[in-house]
């Protein structure tokens, strides 16, 4: 391990702007952030000329695989996708299969921890995903669980959600929710409109998800909990998060980077790794999201990384999993297709998610913040091959694509774990 | 054109052609030996993996009335029961040697995925898949209307000026589908009769017409086209019961009596007698052309595999 590394002529991009620096990490913080700075013995030097110097990814949504699903992803190669993505920071999931619905659960998660990433746990909000019981949210929260969701799926107990939402409120609890009202077009592959009907596939209506974001919307104003809508797909559920938030409500909402570049219309080759959770949407909802995250009302984009087996990805589109590898790619989709300014790619990538998880400095780089960081050439290109991608599936919806955004080096806790592109694994 | 997944491939030139091609098979079908030589050396599989007697009888006499080879993968007595996948399946027929697949499945989109699996040169044909797409089945429709207005598809196939209604559960049809796309190719127009339950998403983007009052269409068409209503859409909850669907939708005694008497009557098959269509209509009206659809069905299924398969080859 380096103790301490100079990242030297880059450009220093933080919340307050751009400024020349070179950035001295030691003992996994920085030490200190100045121009000019030269390297003393036994230091390694990063070189990030032509290149930003930013706080690194903090990921919100990925699904890292986990006991007994390690044909489709490990912990270990998981955080080597992350790490090769310029992301330092990522809240584990509950998810179905391991639902981290106690402490004990959670310690068993936290023995699976990746060396190449920081993780987070999201706490389960009720026992096993289920319909019947609240997980210990206070046991949890003792632990320093500040986040809480059932993975991409919605409470359907809406009695259960509403008590979990008291319980949390006062634990300084953020509950990261999935909108969708499951029984509307339960079953459906993709978005309920015009390319449904001509392909023959069962439709998930819009209307699942806004109506969904209503009733998160009221239960919020009801409890006072801090709610973070996760992956909204519509531009109505969007503008109405934003909306609410707009009034006071604590309450906020992001997006994936697929619907920020596909459309419904994109499910026509019957191509599976275009089946999404949610569904993508049409044209008027993707460019509606995008221009929501240009303007700043969504505050995160989060991959929704979901690794998935070659032979599950070529079952029939209505049977086959839904979503795609994504947190190698998810910087390269934003600068590029979506065509963001590296200072809101950044917000919504790195800032907002860690302001999201507690911390309120989130995108600083000056003495004493953690060496999380990641140096970035945004207006370099780069093309998606599956060879590249550290995931242990390749299911990526972006294979093939040329994407803007070249992750040079990534330091996590001070320690340089991509250094010109390659892991030091 | 190597592979037939979709009308909407085949366009307006495809579909006359291959129903001037049926033309030609349909003569060799009246021959006292009813065979051609034209796919000798030939092996087509067809490969069901939803269960379909008919649609599976009607593409193994066509391709060996063209002297084909056949090859018969069912699903329900494979490996696919053992878990083996789709592809591997493809691949595994594949290996023995095979020019043509012939897939059905009850997944929508699984021909056009087949496609990525084949080799290069050897065809695709959808036998129709989920509630997408049932080419050969718009296209035997389509065939049997202009042989029985105008005796034979011609030169130039046409069904200009024709008011065909298809009735019934549109929604869920592949049939309903392909047949729009026929119909409309050569020149028809169509209205749809449905409840709005059993109509697709965004209907009314579809070049047809949409009704839900179905006493007043029957008597302005020329052409009833019936299609299956299932059981298992009452167990979706789309229709209250199915008698309350045949109270607004299906072929009673009564409503019988607003189908024109000139009007020509079509149906798919299998029919569910009592629900879509009462018994005694298809009995006794003059028009039901149930019987030469089927027998239609392997001429333009003929037609279908030559044309794909029969490059710079005599029908003789």
């Amino acid at each position: 391990m380096n103790r301490s590394c100079l990242i030297s002529g880059g450009e220093v991009l933080t919340p307050a702007g751009r400024t020349r620096a070179e950035v001295l990490v030691t003992d996994g913080i920085v030490a200190e952030v100045a121009e000019g700075l030269t390297p003393g013995d036994d230091v390694v030097v990063l070189d990030a000329s032509d290149a930003v110097v930013t706080a690194g990814l903090v990921d919100l949504l990925p699904r890292l695989g986990g006991p007994g699903q390690e044909e489709r992803e490990t912990s270990v190669t998981a955080g080597r996708a992350a790490a090769l993505g310029g992301v330092t920071t990522v809240l584990v999931a509950s998810e179905p299969a391991a639902p981290i619905d106690s402490v004990a659960a959670l310690r068993e998660r936290q023995s699976l921890t990746s060396a190449d990433v920081h993780e987070i746990y999201c706490g389960a909000i009720t026992v096993g995903h289920g319909p019947d019981r609240l997980a210990p949210l206070g046991e949890l929260a003792a632990e320093g669980v500040t986040a809480f969701s059932d993975g991409g799926c919605p409470v359907e107990n809406l009695d259960l959600l509403r008590n979990a939402l008291e319980y949390g409120s006062v634990l300084g609890a953020t509950f990261f929710l999935h909108p969708e009202v499951p029984d509307l077009g339960r079953g459906g592959s993709m978005h309920e409109g015009s390319w449904s009907g001509r392909l023959g596939l069962k439709g998930r209506p819009a209307i699942a998800e806004i109506l969904g974001v209503q009733r998160l919307l009221a239960l919020c104003e009801l409890t006072g909990a801090r709610i973070h809508v996760h992956r909204v797909s519509t531009a109505a559920a969007a503008a109405l998060v934003v909306g609410a938030a707009e009034a006071g409500l604590p309450v906020s909402c992001g997006v994936t980077p697929h619907h920020l570049v596909f459309t419904d219309a994109d499910c026509r080759s019957y191509d599976t790794m275009r089946r999404f959770d949610p569904p993508l949407r049409p044209a008027a909802d993707r460019d509606a999201l995008a221009e929501a995250v240009a303007s700043g009302a969504i505050t995160t984009v989060c991959s929704d990384h979901s690794p998935h087996t070659a032979q599950s990805k070529e079952l029939p589109f209505d049977q086959a999993p839904a979503g795609a590898v994504g947190i190698q790619t998810a910087l390269g989709v934003v600068l590029g297709d979506v065509g963001l300014d590296p200072e809101v790619a950044l917000s919504v990538l790195a800032w907002g998610p860690g302001r999201l998880l507690g911390d309120a400095a989130a995108g600083e780089i000056s003495p004493g913040r953690p060496a999380d960081l990641a140096v970035i050439e945004p207006e370099a290109r780069w093309t998606v091959r599956e060879g590249d991608l550290a995931s242990r599936s390749r299911n990526s919806a972006f294979s093939g694509r040329e994407l803007t955004g070249v992750v040079r080096h990534t330091v996590v806790g001070g320690r340089a774990v991509v250094v010109d592109g390659k892991g030091q694994w | 054109m190597t592979h037939l997944l979709t009308l909407e491939d085949l366009g307006d030139s495809g579909i006359a052609e291959i129903l001037r091609i049926t033309d030609r098979f349909v003569e060799v079908g009246e021959r006292a030996i009813p065979r051609v030589p034209a796919l000798r050396g030939k092996t087509v599989a067809t490969c069901f993996f939803e269960d379909s007697t008919r649609t599976r009888m009607s593409f193994e006499a066509a391709a060996k009335r063209l002297s084909a080879d056949v090859l018969n993968f069912a699903a329900g007595s494979s490996s696919l029961s053992k878990g083996e996948s789709l592809r591997d399946t493809i691949e595994t027929v594949q290996a023995m040697g095979v020019d043509a697949f012939i897939v059905r499945h009850r997944s929508s989109g699984v021909p056009l995925q087949v496609t990525n699996w084949v080799d290069e040169g050897v065809s695709v044909i959808n036998a129709g898949d989920g509630w997408h797409s049932h080419p050969t089945q718009g296209l035997l429709d389509a065939y049997t209307l202009c042989e029985r207005i105008h005796g034979s598809a011609g030169e130039n196939p046409s069904l200009d000026g024709l008011h065909i209604g298809l009735v019934g559960d549109i929604r869920h049809s592949r049939v309903a589908r392909s047949d729009v796309v026929a119909f409309t190719s050569l020149g028809a127009t169509v209205t749809v009769a449905a409840p709005p339950t059993l109509l697709p998403a965004c209907v009314r983007e579809w070049p047809v017409t949409v009704s839900h009052d179905l006493d007043a269409v029957l008597p302005t068409l020329d052409v009833v086209g019936l299609l299956r209503v299932q059981q298992e859409r009452m167990d979706d909850a789309l229709i209250p019961s199915i008698h309350d669907y045949v109270q607004g939708y299906g072929i009673t005694a009564e409503r019988a009596e607003l189908i024109r008497g000139d009007a020509l009557i079509t149906h798919p098959g299998p029919v569910v007698r009592g629900i879509e269509v009462v018994a005694s209509v298809l009995d006794s009206h003059p028009n039901v052309l149930v019987t030469r659809q089927v027998t239609n069905g392997v001429a333009v299924r003929m037609a279908v595999l030559f044309w794909l398969l029969g490059s710079g080859v005599d029908i003789t």
